[in-house]
C-alpha cells in the first residue's frame, strides 16, 4: 500500500467519523429545536384561538366558532383542533388525517418528534365558554428536519471530496522527493551510483537524500578501491615489471584462453628471441640503464609481433616470446631476421657492439591443437640451433601439415554453413551449493557433409578468416530461437566479438528478441573478454540493446586482461565466466588464487555471479567453492549433449 | 374565606415591578411578595390563588384573569372565583378589599384567563411537559425551590 493510499484511507475514516458525529449533533439539535417550536406553536395557537373565540362567542354560536377555527386549521400545521363546551361536550372538531410527508418513514422513526397538544380556556366576558384544544401536526417539522439532514450530508461530502483532492495535491508534492529517493536506492542496489540533486523542503526527506548521496559515494569508492587492488594484483602476477609486457604466466593465460576449448586454434609461428649476453650488458652499464635498454628493445620486438597480428611477452631473463599468428614459417624467418638486425643495430648504437649477440628460434604451429608447451619446446630447440647458425635465425616448419587436404576445409565449412548443416549441443552451468542447473550454454557444431561433426575449434578459424562469423551467429541464434523449448531452463548463446561490433547485427538481434519477450527474458549472450576489451564502446551498445530486449549480457573467458575488473562496473554484465586457463591455475598458483578471490569479491559487491569454466575434477571444484564462485561448468557437471534434449 | 384572603393580602403595599424587582414584568411567589413587602396586581392575584389552593379550594374554580381596568385605563390582573363553571364569578382585586360579583365590576373588561390545569402542553407518546407561559413557568420553578428549602 502506498503512503498516499494509506493517508487517504486514514483521512476517509476520520472524515466518516466526523461526518456521522457532526450529522448526529446537527440533527439532534435541530430535532430538539423543532420540538420546542412545535410545542410553542401548539400553545400559541391555543391561546390565540381561545382569545378570539372568547371575544366573538358571546352568544355561543357553534357555526361562528367553526368559522373562527377554520382559517387556523386550514394552514395545515394542525392535526386536530377541538372546541369543547364548559361541560366537556365537543362543539367543533376538525381533524387532518395523518398523511405521508416528503420524508422516509425510517427517518421519522430515527428522529421522533412528539406532536404536542395545548389547551386554552375560552371565556365570553366573565362567563366560562369551554376550552379549545390544539394538536400540532409534525409533518412540516419532519420535512424540515429531513431537508436539513440531506443538505448537511451533501455539504459534508463535498468538503470531504475537496479535502481528498487537496490531500492528493499536497501528497504529490511531498512524495516527489521520496520517489526520487526510491529510484536512487534501486539504482544503488543495482550498483549504479547516482547522486540525487533535488533538495526536498521537508527536513526528514532532505536528510534521507543526504544520507543516500553519501552512501552512494562511499560504496562506489570502496568498489573502485577493490577493483584497483585487483588490477594491481593482476598486473603484478602477469606482467613484467621492466617492460610492461606480459610475463610467462600472463602470456600463457592469454594464449590458453584465446585458443582453448571450443574457440579458434592457434596457427602461425611462435618465436623466442634471446639477448644472449644480457648479463654482460648489465655488468657493463649497470642495472638501471640495462633495464631502460631492455624496455626499448622489447618494445621493438612487441611492435614486430603486433605487425604480424600477435603480441610479445617476456619469457624470463634474456628471452622474449613472440606470437606471430599471421605468418607461415618462411615469412616468419624473414621478419625475425629483420628484427634481429634492427636489435643488433640498436645495441651497437647504444655503444655495446661487443654484446650484440641476438638469436631467434621459431616453431610453426601445425596439426589440430598445438599446445603452448609443445610449441615453446620446439621454439627452444630452434633457438639452440640458431646459436650454431651464421645468421642466428631458425624457424622449424610444422611437422604434420599433411593432414589430409587442409585446402578444402574452408570450402567444407563454407558449404556447411550455407546449407545450414548446423547442430546444437548444450552444456549446463550448475550452482555451487546444490548442483542445480542454472543455465545451458548452447554450442554450435557443423556437419561436414560426410556425416562427421566438426567441433568449433576445427571450423572457427576458417569462419573468422573468411568473415563468416556474423552469418554463423545469425544462424545459431535463429535456430536457438526456433527450437528453444517453451518455459524451463535459461539459455546462453555465444556471440563472436566481430558480430558484436556490427550495428546491423545488433539491430537484427534486437528485432528477433522483440518477437518473443518471454523467451528473450530467458536468454543470455556471452561475448569473449578479448572482444570486449578490444571495443568496450561496442560492447556497451550491445549490452544495452540486449538488455532493452529483456535478455542478459555476459562476458566469457573473463579474468585475463589487465583491466578486466573495471569492465564489471562499466558494463555490469548479468554474469561472467572465469576463463578455464585461470581456473586450472587457481589450485597451483597462489597469485591466481588471490586474483580469483579479488574478482569474486568485486563481482559480489556488484551482484554479478561468477562462473568457473572448465571445472573438470573435484579438486578444482573444492578450490573454486572455497573462493566463493556462484557456479561452475565443465566435465565435472557433464559435457555437451545434443540440444534441445527431450 | 375569599374576603379574608383578599383583605389580608391587599395589606401588602403596591409597588410597581420596575421599581420593586427592577424588571418590566416580574411574577413573584407569595413568599417573595410578603417577604419583600411589596407586590403588583399579578403578584396579588398569584398570592391569593396559591393561598386559596393551599386552603383547599379546587383549582377548577379559580382563574387568573387578564382584565382591562377602565378606571385606571391599563392592563390589570385579578383572580376570579367560579362556584360552578356556568356561575357568575366573584372577583378578588387588589384595588378593592371587597369581593364582588363580576356583574358589579363594570370597571373591568375580562380578556383572557388561565389556571394551573390549563396552562400545559401534552406531548403524544411522552409525559406532559411543563407549562409554556414563560412567567408562569419561572414562577412555579421558584415555588418548587421554596418548597424544598
Amino acid at each position: 500500500m502506498t503512503v498516499g493510499r494509506l493517508l487517504a484511507a486514514a483521512i476517509s475514516a476520520l472524515f466518516l467519523f466526523a461526518l456521522v458525529g457532526v450529522e448526529a449533533i446537527i440533527l439532534r439539535s435541530a430535532q430538539s429545536h423543532l420540538q420546542q417550536q412545535l410545542e410553542s406553536l401548539a400553545q400559541d395557537a391555543a391561546t390565540s384561538l381561545g382569545l378570539s373565540l372568547g371575544v366573538l362567542l358571546r352568544g355561543g354560536d357553534p357555526a361562528l366558532a367553526e368559522t373562527v377555527i377554520n382559517p387556523a386549521f386550514d394552514r395545515g400545521h394542525y392535526e386536530r383542533i377541538e372546541y369543547l363546551a364548559a361541560g366537556g361536550e365537543r362543539i367543533v372538531s376538525r381533524h387532518l388525517p395523518a398523511r405521508e410527508g416528503n420524508y422516509p418513514a425510517w427517518f421519522a422513526r430515527a428522529f421522533r418528534l412528539h406532536p404536542p397538544t395545548a389547551e386554552s380556556f375560552v371565556s365570553a366576558g366573565w362567563q366560562q365558554a369551554g376550552r379549545v384544544r390544539v394538536t400540532v401536526h409534525p409533518r412540516f417539522a419532519y420535512e424540515q428536519l429531513w431537508g436539513t439532514a440531506r443538505d448537511t450530508v451533501i455539504l459534508l461530502v463535498l468538503i470531504y471530496a475537496a479535502a481528498l483532492l487537496v490531500l492528493q495535491l499536497v501528497l504529490r508534492s511531498v512524495l516527489r522527493p521520496l520517489r526520487a529517493v526510491e529510484r536512487a536506492a534501486q539504482a544503488i542496489s543495482a550498483r549504479r551510483f547516482v547522486t540525487l540533486r533535488l533538495r526536498p523542503r521537508t527536513r526528514e526527506l532532505a536528510r534521507v537524500v543526504e544520507a543516500m548521496n553519501s552512501l552512494s559515494l562511499r560504496v562506489s569508492e570502496a568498489l573502485d578501491a577493490e577493483a584497483r587492488r585487483g588490477e594491481r594484483l593482476q598486473a603484478a602476477a602477469y606482467q613484467d615489471p621492466v617492460s610492461g609486457l606480459p610475463n610467462t604466466l600472463g602470456f600463457t593465460a592469454r594464449f590458453e584462453t584465446r585458443y582453448e576449448g571450443e574457440d579458434e586454434a592457434f596457427s602461425g609461428v611462435l618465436a623466442l628471441v634471446d639477448l644472449a649476453d644480457l648479463g654482460g650488458i648489465n655488468r657493463e652499464i649497470g642495472g638501471e640503464r640495462c633495464d631502460a635498454l631492455v624496455r626499448t628493445l622489447l618494445h621493438e620486438m612487441d611492435g614486430a609481433a603486433v605487425q604480424a597480428g600477435g603480441s610479445a611477452a617476456r619469457w624470463g631473463g634474456a628471452v622474449t616470446l613472440l606470437a606471430l599468428p599471421q605468418l607461415r614459417a618462411g615469412a616468419a624467418r624473414e621478419a625475425l631476421a629483420a628484427l634481429r638486425a634492427r636489435i643488433q643495430a640498436m645495441l651497437v648504437e647504444a655503444g655495446l657492439p661487443g654484446h650484440a649477440r641476438v638469436y631467434c628460434g621459431g616453431a610453426e604451429a601445425g596439426g589440430e591443437r598445438p599446445s603452448l608447451q609443445a610449441l615453446v619446446r620446439r621454439a627452444q630447440d630452434a633457438l639452440r640451433k640458431a646459436g650454431d647458425t651464421p645468421d642466428g635465425v631458425v624457424v622449424l616448419e610444422a611437422e604434420v601439415v599433411a593432414d589430409a587436404a587442409p585446402d578444402h576445409r574452408p570450402r567444407v565449412v563454407r558449404e556447411a554453413l550455407a546449407e545450414r548443416r548446423l547442430r546444437l549441443v548444450g552444456q549446463s552451468a550448475y550452482r555451487m551449493s546444490d548442483h542445480r542447473a542454472l543455465h545451458t550454454e548452447v554450442l554450435a557444431r557443423l556437419d561436414d557433409g560426410a556425416g562427421q561433426e566438426m567441433a568449433a575449434a576445427r571450423f572457427l578459424p576458417f569462419i573468422v578468416s573468411q568473415g563468416l562469423a556474423e552469418e554463423l551467429d545469425r544462424a545459431v541464434i535463429g535456430k536457438v530461437l526456433r527450437e528453444a523449448p517453451r518455459g524451463g531452463e535459461r539459455i546462453s548463446v555465444n556471440v563472436s566479438a566481430r558480430s558484436m561490433e556490427l550495428p546491423a547485427f545488433v539491430a537484427w538481434l534486437g528485432q528477433q528478441l522483440a518477437r518473443d519477450r518471454a523467451l528473450a527474458a530467458r536468454l543470455a549472450f556471452e561475448i569473449p573478454e578479448h572482444g570486449v576489451v578490444r571495443n568496450v564502446a561496442a560492447a556497451a551498445d550491445f549490452a544495452q540493446a540486449v538488455s532493452r530486449a529483456g535478455a542478459a549480457f555476459a562476458i566469457d573467458h573473463f579474468g585475463v586482461h589487465r583491466d578486466c575488473l573495471s569492465l564489471l562496473q562499466r558494463l555490469h554484465p548479468g554474469y561472467v565466466k572465469f576463463a578455464g586457463a585461470k581456473v586450472r591455475r587457481v589450485i597451483t598458483d597462489a597469485g591466481a588464487h588471490y586474483f580469483a578471490e579479488s574478482l569474486v569479491r568485486t563481482a559480489r559487491q556488484l551482484d554479478i555471479p561468477v562462473f568457473a569454466h572448465h571445472v573438470e575434477d573435484e579438486a578444482t571444484f573444492q578450490a573454486i567453492a572455497s573462493i566463493g564462485f556462484s557456479g561452475y561448468q565443465g566435465n565435472l557437471g557433464g559435457g555437451p549433449v545434443p540440444w534441445p534434449n527431450g | 374565606m375569599l374576603h379574608d384572603v383578599n383583605r389580608l393580602l391587599n395589606r401588602v403595599p403596591f409597588v410597581d415591578d420596575a421599581v420593586h424587582w427592577r424588571e418590566e414584568d416580574y411574577w413573584a411567589t407569595p413568599a417573595e411578595s410578603i417577604g419583600s413587602n411589596g407586590a403588583d396586581c399579578e403578584d396579588f392575584s398569584i398570592a391569593k390563588y396559591f393561598l386559596l389552593k393551599e386552603l383547599g379550594v379546587p383549582i377548577a374554580r379559580l382563574r387568573l384573569t387578564y382584565v382591562k381596568s377602565l378606571r385606571l385605563n391599563q392592563a390589570h390582573m385579578v383572580l376570579a372565583y367560579y362556584a360552578r363553571p356556568d356561575a357568575e364569578p366573584l372577583v378578588l382585586d387588589n384595588l378593592e378589599d371587597t369581593v364582588r360579583p363580576a356583574s358589579q365590576r363594570k370597571d373591568l373588561v375580562p380578556v383572557y384567563s388561565f389556571n394551573d390545569e390549563e396552562v400545559w402542553v401534552e406531548l403524544r407518546g411522552r409525559a406532559g411537559s411543563p407549562q409554556q407561559l414563560r412567567n408562569w413557568r419561572a414562577l412555579t420553578q421558584r415555588l418548587d425551590w421554596e418548597r424544598r428549602t
